[in-house]
């Protein structure tokens, strides 16, 4: 459920600076709080991050007054300029990973959902990372379908492969269409490079193929687990995630 | 309003850049960002952190719709008019000076005698048409040796980055001219060295034992890849170009 925060303006910002700066508060919490939750620092170091997140904001306010260029919404603006501040100080502060036990605060009350939203948040955020591969999702999700063993519809071809015709549509989803445990890996990809090459005019190999494939699958845990690292998100977990993502 | 405000000189999506992939995230409009910032993310792990990231800040508060987004209602549709409006300009331009020609050729019929006498064929205009013709088509297969291995590409701008050999000569987007040298620090085991045509079509391979390598081949203009591998082991991979 998000949770409300004031809507700024740059009208504000010119006029008031003041209340600008009480409408970022809820905005500090909420990034403050978030990078808690990561170790990046402790609850007790709290009130003291937030305060120097304000002294910081306070001196740059009048560039960002003079910079600001109107071209996104100003909250998420400031979301960027938190968080880039926060990454500054934790750089500066040069502090080591603190796991201390949530307060109460941070954790939900739910414990019989607690995985449920953990997992919904981390679909939401594989959901995201996908999106960000741009004209290469499609690609990247046929990939990963055919490595995690996954069969493939008639819909995932068409996404992938505009310049299939039927018969290598049929083709495709003769040997993907249902379940392929019996077959080897590499052979799967052999069978997808072809393909692959004609959609891309490329003439790369079902090896390469599984290459690329592998690498971008260990780009996304990377990006998922963060850096530095915070979660632990392996091939395994991302198989389960991807498996509700295609459903 | 210019792409270049959503980057650093670096390269990389400055704070603009970032808010702006988020904004359309979170309004599921990835597909009115522009172009050149959807190429960059493709590719680009580290703003893939940073959009992510401040996707997790933002989706834990409130959106407000009620107003127009200042790129994705104001701008484009200020910039898309103009555009519509050329065009249409373009379609009146088009449709007038072909009247204007239907006019006055109709005139020259009615004015004067019809000529009986046969014209032989136009042969020039012909050949000049298959010469542009062929032309063309060499352009298109000249332009086609520039296009980037996506695969490749991406291997290049993977986190990997070549962690266990660094490369002097020659630079990533280099143009160059043979002989071409390729030079790289001390590595204490032979090496393979293997170019690639941007179809990922290797045309040289090589077993080095020093830190670098000449050749003196002709290379048709176009995109190259190159390798260095040792014990199947992928040590390195950067592109140049050749004019």
């Amino acid at each position: 459920m998000p949770l409300p925060t004031e809507t700024l303006d740059i009208t504000l910002l010119r006029n008031n600076k003041h209340e600008f700066i009480l409408r970022c508060q809820r905005i500090i919490e909420i990034v403050v709080k978030h990078y808690m939750k990561t170790g990046m620092f402790a609850p007790t170091q709290f009130d003291d991050t937030v305060q120097t997140i304000n002294e910081e904001l306070i001196n740059r306010l009048h560039r960002i007054e003079q910079n600001f260029n109107g071209s996104v919404l100003l909250n998420t603006y400031m979301n960027v300029v938190i968080r880039n501040i926060c990454i500054r100080i934790h750089e500066k502060s040069r502090t080591e990973i603190k796991t201390e036990p949530l307060t109460d605060e941070l954790i939900p009350h739910d414990h019989g959902n607690i995985h449920s939203l953990m997992f919904q948040d981390e679909y939401r955020r594989l959901a995201i990372v996908l999106k960000l591969y741009g004209a290469k999702q499609s690609k990247l999700k046929f990939c990963f379908k055919i490595y995690f063993r996954m069969p493939v519809t008639g819909l995932d071809v068409d996404s992938t492969f505009d310049t299939a015709t039927g018969v290598e549509r049929e083709y495709l989803l003769q040997h993907f269409g249902n379940t392929f445990d019996d077959t080897l890996e590499i052979d799967n990809f052999n069978i997808l490079a072809p393909m692959m090459n004609k959609q891309e005019r490329n003439n790369t190999t079902g090896s390469s193929l599984r290459r690329w494939t592998l690498e971008h699958l260990s780009r996304v845990i990377k990006l998922l687990n963060g850096t530095p690292p915070v979660k632990t998100h392996t091939k395994e977990t991302v198989k389960i995630l991807f498996e509700q993502f295609s459903r | 309003m210019p792409e270049s405000i959503q980057f650093f000189t670096t390269g990389h999506l400055n704070e603009y850049g970032v808010s702006l992939v988020v904004d359309a995230v979170r309004l599921n409009r990835m597909d009115e960002l522009p172009k050149k910032i959807v190429r960059h993310i493709e590719g680009c792990d580290q703003c893939k952190e940073q959009i992510l990231q401040v996707t997790d800040l933002t989706v834990q508060q409130s959106l407000d719709q009620s107003t127009p987004h200042p790129y994705f209602d104001t701008h484009k549709k200020r910039s898309e008019f103009p555009i519509m409006w050329y065009r249409a300009a373009a379609v009146l331009a088009v449709a007038l000076a072909g009247g204007i020609t239907y006019y006055l050729l109709n005139q020259q019929q009615t004015s004067h005698q019809i000529d009986f006498t046969v014209h032989p064929p136009a042969i020039e205009s012909t050949q000049t048409r298959t010469e542009d013709f062929f032309t063309a088509t060499q352009n298109n297969l000249y332009a086609d040796n520039f296009v980037p291995s996506p695969n490749l590409d991406d291997v290049i701008q993977s986190d990997f980055r070549s962690a266990t050999i660094e490369v002097f000569s020659p630079n990533n987007g280099e143009f160059v001219h043979p002989p071409i040298t390729f030079r790289w620090e001390h590595f204490d085991r032979p090496m393979k060295l293997k170019i690639l045509t941007n179809k990922e079509i290797t045309i040289l391979t090589s077993i080095v034992t020093t830190n670098s390598f000449i050749t003196t081949k002709k290379f048709e203009p176009g995109l190259y890849y190159w390798k260095l591998e040792a014990d199947d082991e992928l040590l390195y991979i950067g592109n140049f170009f050749v004019r």
